[in-house]
């Protein structure tokens, strides 16, 4: 490719295109092989998905499984038509898919480590109700204001750009914190589906369980650089991707920092692997010189460079 | 055919990303002097759905800009 190009690989979301499938079916005939290999893997039984009557959005293991599925299956296609990526970036529990490109584990692996990751979240976290937010429209301080204002722990875990963000904690204070922000201006402010607090000071001590976890397992280099959500830095060794997939679960990550940083690394152009156009639509708030291509272009796009 | 009585949401697909969306294009577009916070609450008082309303809308932003807010 003539320009340098990133692959970036969404997380779980609220909604499907619905024709996701279909796309994929038109370049591979393995997605359902995967459902079937990530089903054998971990023991959750996502082999009866169906994007329109059955489509697990209500549960969430099941959902960022799916996530990976779709995400892996994008990424298998890619390589086969030679489309590596000069750096990668995954966006949350995106970053499971995109060590996967990356060469780090295999297919069944990273679904069990989501799977893992999962379940160790749920058995650490204090029991209580959680919940996260996506706010847009306001700025940072706004935010962090009307937070103040509330005296609240909620935390502003995500950055997506100037003026969008994610917030995280206790559940009757985030939906106060999204109430507020939407009476005080914010064009964007609902509940997001999820009972996880990721990425927030609640997921500490199951951040140090999965690294009791993890820290024993043997991981490839990545053989392309993958740009940390959490601080930018790049990742290119097995330790960096273990310490990566330790802070993915309690570090505050930031994804306008990372496309900067992909822009600063000279990338034009990058391709959203996954089901959904969500990064696609965040992306269409920077003002970087940057093209974001979803899926239902993606495979468009290529055809016709190639 | 897109016309004054299309529903944003409805008929065109679009969510609160895409108004925001269209809301920085116009700013920048006309380089207009408003924050976004201020069309967001002038968008809870004044519920903008068709496109017709989203026209109405920019014609008093250009007009009165952060001072919308203080309109009925």
């Amino acid at each position: 490719m003539k320009f340098k190009h990133a692959l970036i690989f969404p997380v779980f979301g609220r909604e499907y295109c619905g024709d996701e499938v279909e796309i994929l079916s038109r370049y591979s005939d393995e997605f359902k092989n995967l459902l079937k290999r990530a089903t054998e893997g971990t023991g959750i039984d996502i082999s009866c998905f169906d994007i329109i009557n059955n489509n697990f959005l209500d549960d969430e293991l099941k959902s960022q499984l799916m996530a990976y599925v779709f995400s892996c299956n994008v990424s298998d296609i890619l390589k086969k038509k030679n489309i590596y990526g000069d750096y990668l970036a995954g966006y949350s529990m995106g970053l499971y898919a995109a060590l996967y490109h990356a060469g780090v584990y295999s297919f069944e692996e990273g679904a069990y480590l989501i799977m893992k990751a999962y379940q160790t979240i749920i058995s650490e976290i204090e029991k209580q109700r959680y919940g996260m937010g996506t706010i847009g429209g306001i700025d940072h301080d706004d935010l962090a204001d009307i937070i103040a204002y509330h005296n609240s722990d909620t935390e502003i875990i995500n950055i997506n750009s100037r003026h969008s963000f994610v917030i995280s904690g206790k559940y009757e204070e985030v939906k106060t914190i999204v109430q507020h922000a939407f009476s005080e201006g914010a064009l964007l402010a609902r509940m997001l589906p999820v009972s996880v607090p990721y990425h927030s000071k609640y997921m500490m001590s199951a951040s140090n369980k999965f690294k009791e976890y993890i820290v024993p397992l043997d991981f490839c280099n990545p053989v392309i650089p993958v740009v940390s959500l959490v601080d930018q830095r790049l990742i290119t060794t097995s330790a960096d991707v273990m310490q990566e997939l330790i802070n993915n679960i309690g570090d505050k990550i930031n994804w306008y920092k990372t496309i900067l940083k992909l822009c600063a690394l000279e990338v034009k152009i990058m391709l959203e692997c996954g089901a959904g156009k969500s990064l696609y639509k965040i992306g269409k708030f920077f003002d970087q010189e940057i093209k974001i291509y979803p899926l239902s272009r993606i495979l468009q796009f290529i055809e016709r460079i190639i | 055919k897109i016309n004054d009585n299309t529903n944003i949401i409805n008929d065109l697909n679009g969510d609160s990303l895409m108004f925001l969306e269209l809301i920085q294009i116009f700013i920048k577009k006309y380089n207009l002097n408003i924050e976004l916070r201020t069309i967001g609450k002038y968008s809870v008082q004044h519920p903008v759905e068709t496109i017709g309303q989203l026209i109405d809308m920019q014609m008093l932003i250009i007009e009165h800009e952060n001072n919308i807010i203080n309109l009925g």
